[in-house]
């Protein structure tokens, strides 16, 4: 009985909410138990968004010094990792605006690279070399994309975030979430048509 | 193709479709060879977009974020909204600025108000009182001097406030118009006693009783009204000297 009810209350405690409640009176460690918790989330999304590890990572860093900065800022009705995304977004956006020539210019053929040498399958280097250039086709596409475009298929087909986080995040509602996603599928698709339908 | 067709289709493509109307635009995408080539499109779109979630590891440290903040100095602000409590300071500046307003008032009327005159025939010598005598100093305009003849006796000087004079240098002939509120004191004759017993220590040796301020025209208003008028009577005096002051 004492013991169901200790563990409810570790539970309740161990809540992004409680950890969050930790860090605004200044236990830092409640901080790096969120950002233990939600690092890989918001590198992933970061790299998705940048092409880059090294952005990526000088992202997850901005975005948590700022999270932390703003801790009073958060309410507790959303969930910790939204915030946090919702962070990440407009640090991209901010990121992508500063350095979009080169992003543009040297990443693409740097992760092109990248992918030849790192992914595949060995056994079969005819199909790799096809599923490779196919990537890199959807890479240079996805990241040719306007922001909000890039970002909403980010979070819904690579991420695979559910409409209502997405809702939060982007800051609209459901059905504008969804709406969002059509028009950049939409727009994604007519960037690589032209350059998939070359083979077909 | 329509935009609401293809929407259709990316959502078949994408799996947000119930299966009833999957199998159902299933069915139809069969006879139609360009919808059959969007939809493989999105579907490889799809799986495409699936493999792109593949990433290398970070390299991120808590110490790098450790660093990071501490770097900035960045402390996490306090809960409590400090907004509130700078609206404070408004009403309260406020408040002070209202007693300062009636304060100065209080003192700038003050200093406008009626003055004793103790004359002699080289020098005037001016001294100001506040209280003790009852004049109104409102209607002062600068040409004239208004006393208010009120029944009260009580508003007088007392020794103590008269000017503190060295009897060494003292001016034979210095004159005083007003009453002081001693019994030893004669205002018919202006003097007093040579041995009175509440003189104050600058003794006047020889007091002389002679109109003081002349030039200033005095005023006395009664309570009494006018019955055509209705105002109040006034009496302008040539001088003061036939003023009583203080009852």
């Amino acid at each position: 009985m004492g013991y169901d009810a200790s563990l409810s209350g570790r539970m309740e405690l161990d809540t992004d909410v409680a950890l969050v409640k930790k860090a605004r009176d200044g236990d830092f460690r409640a901080f790096e138990q969120l950002f233990d918790r939600h690092r890989n989330l918001v590198y992933r999304f970061a790299y998705q968004m940048t092409s880059r590890r090294d952005d990526a990572e000088d992202i997850v860093q901005e975005a948590f010094v700022r999270a932390y900065q703003n801790l009073h800022r958060y309410r507790d009705e959303a969930k910790f990792t939204t915030w946090l995304l919702r962070i990440v977004t407009n640090l991209c956006t901010d990121q992508a605006r500063m350095s979009q020539r080169r992003l543009a210019l040297e990443q693409q053929e740097a992760a092109g690279a990248l992918d030849w040498m790192t992914s595949g399958d060995v056994e079969d280097p005819v199909k790799n070399l096809e599923e490779d250039r196919r990537k890199v086709v959807l890479r240079k596409a996805l990241n040719a994309l306007p922001m909000h475009h890039k970002s909403v298929i980010i979070l819904r087909d690579i991420e695979e975030r559910e409409y209502p986080d997405m809702a939060s995040i982007l800051g609209c509602t459901v059905g504008g979430a969804k709406l969002r996603v059509l028009r950049a599928r939409r727009a994604l698709k007519e960037r690589i048509a032209p350059l998939l339908g070359e083979d077909r | 193709m329509k935009g609401k067709f293809e929407d259709k289709l990316a959502k078949l493509a994408f799996g947000e479709l119930n299966s009833d109307e999957a199998a159902r635009l299933e069915r139809e995408v069969q006879s139609d060879p360009e919808a059959l080539r969007t939809l493989s499109m999105y579907k490889d779109m799809r799986s495409g977009l699936r493999s792109l979630s593949d990433i290398p590891e970070d390299q991120f440290s808590k110490e790098r974020l450790r660093d990071a903040i501490l770097t900035q100095g960045l402390k996490p602000v306090p809960t409590r909204p400090v907004s509130n409590r700078t609206w404070l300071w408004m009403p309260a500046a406020a408040c002070a600025l209202g007693f300062a307003l009636m304060y100065g008032q209080g003192m700038f009327r003050h200093s406008a108000g009626p003055k004793l005159v103790i004359n002699s025939d080289q020098a005037g010598l001016h001294s100001t009182i506040k209280s003790p005598i009852e004049f109104d100093p409102k209607p002062t305009d600068g040409s004239k001097l208004v006393a208010v003849n009120t029944p009260k006796p009580s508003a007088s000087l007392t020794k103590d406030m008269l000017p503190k004079v060295d009897p060494d240098e003292v001016d034979p002939r210095i004159l005083v118009s007003v009453p002081i509120n001693d019994d030893s004191y004669d205002p018919d004759l202006g003097k007093m006693p040579e041995n009175g017993p509440s003189a104050p220590s600058g003794t006047l040796a020889s007091i002389e009783h002679k109109p003081a301020a002349t030039s200033v025209p005095i005023v006395l208003i009664d309570q009494d009204t006018d019955q055509q008028t209705g105002a109040c009577k006034a009496t302008e005096v040539g001088s003061s000297s036939n003023v009583l002051v203080g009852g």
